[in-house]
């Protein structure tokens, strides 16, 4: 069989050759070119990790804040005020309504601009896909806990059973979160997980044997300390994730 | 065509593609090119914040930032926050068209560069020639 090279002309290989050479020369500036995009992006995820865990931290602060209104704020309206006024039950659940919009476009905000750079950085590492469920755990999770948060204030005893039933899904849902975010889970974000928890099983268990509303509440200001200082931890540590090579 | 021949000009093409996207002047510095990542990741910056992600200086970030806003791929404002008036940077439609083009031209150069490593790893087919 004759090959395709042994009948080209050798002045038709020179040719080619130099065109081949040409070509060759500018992907060699293509792949330099490459190499500093490479870079570019390295930097870009590394000062990202920076940012992310700054967000964490507002995150951690505006549910601690968010916890505040929901589980300490009515025992003392109650405590106070034993019979609201009309006006004043509208005043009370827009107060609360207007901070669980709050958490919930800081939540959105948050792992908005964690999600883009996972995917940046599946894209420029060749890593697998995301965990997906993570954000469908965020839509089921917030749509259960805004539903039944509702539920909560019309049946006390079993809505507030069913409320720790839905903080405890999104308890897993933020150490998923957490882990898919970082490379490895930082000290804030355990301690956030554990006062959590700590809070979701008390709360219940509380209820189930007190009965009574007050207990319930009381658990939850260990997860409200517990993001109080992780909301501070993170802020504060934040710049350690930036380990940037001072020339660009 | 067999299948390395394929492969290679499958490369080719991304590199071109890459490459002439990469001819454009806006994109033709590192500090532009992070600044746009950046910002495709985040949607808006702060101008401190950027001084940090590219380690120039305030002049010199100001030229970059110049140089983006005026092929319309970013644009700044001065907005209000608890710690003051801010001057924040914000990406357009034009350059999230951008950032996505330049991560897509990213990740298949990456998974050209994997596959390639994939292949030499178990490569065992002597040369003829």
């Amino acid at each position: 069989m004759t090959t395709g090279a042994a009948v080209v002309p050798a002045s038709e290989d020179d040719g080619d050759r130099r065109a081949r050479s040409t070509e060759r020369g500018s992907e060699n500036a293509v792949t330099s070119g490459v190499a500093l995009l490479s870079h570019a992006a390295d930097r870009a995820l590394t000062f990202q990790s920076y940012l992310i865990r700054r967000a964490w931290g507002v995150y951690y602060a505006i549910w601690a804040a968010a916890l505040v209104t929901f589980f300490v704020f009515p025992a003392l309206v109650a405590e106070a005020y034993p019979s609201l006024s009309f006006l004043g039950e509208i005043t009370y659940y827009a107060l609360i309504l207007a901070v669980l919009g709050l958490a919930t476009w800081a939540t959105s905000w948050s792992f908005g601009q964690t999600f883009r750079a996972l995917n940046f950085r599946r894209a420029v590492h060749r890593e697998g896909p995301h965990h997906w469920h993570f954000y469908l755990f965020l839509t089921i999770g917030l749509a259960t806990f805004v539903a039944i948060l509702a539920v909560a204030y019309l049946s006390s005893f079993a809505g507030l059973l069913a409320l720790d039933a839905a903080l405890a899904v999104i308890n897993i849902w933020i150490l998923v979160a957490v882990r898919d975010t970082f490379a490895r889970v930082p000290p804030e974000g355990s301690i956030a997980v554990g006062t959590y928890a700590v809070s979701v099983v008390g709360s219940a268990t509380a209820l189930v044997l007190t009965h009574s509303q007050s207990w319930f509440g009381a658990f939850w200001v260990v997860a409200i300390i517990g993001w109080s200082f992780s909301a501070v931890y993170a802020l504060y540590h934040a710049p350690e994730e930036m380990t940037l090579e001072s020339d660009f | 065509m067999s299948p390395t021949s394929e492969g290679e000009s499958s490369i080719r093409g991304d590199l071109k593609v890459l490459g002439d996207f990469l001819r454009q002047e806006p994109l033709k510095n590192s500090v532009r090119v992070l600044i746009l990542m950046s910002l495709g990741m985040n949607r808006h910056l702060g101008f401190t914040d950027l001084l940090e992600l590219t380690s120039v200086s305030k002049g010199s970030l100001s030229h970059h930032l110049d140089q983006l806003a005026a092929a319309g791929y970013v644009r700044s404002r001065m907005v209000f926050t608890l710690a003051g008036p801010r001057l924040r940077v914000e990406i357009t439609a034009q350059g999230l068209e951008v950032f996505e083009r330049l991560t897509q031209s990213l990740s298949q150069v990456a998974s050209h560069d994997g596959g390639e490593r994939e292949s030499a790893g178990s490569a065992t087919e002597p040369s003829s020639r």
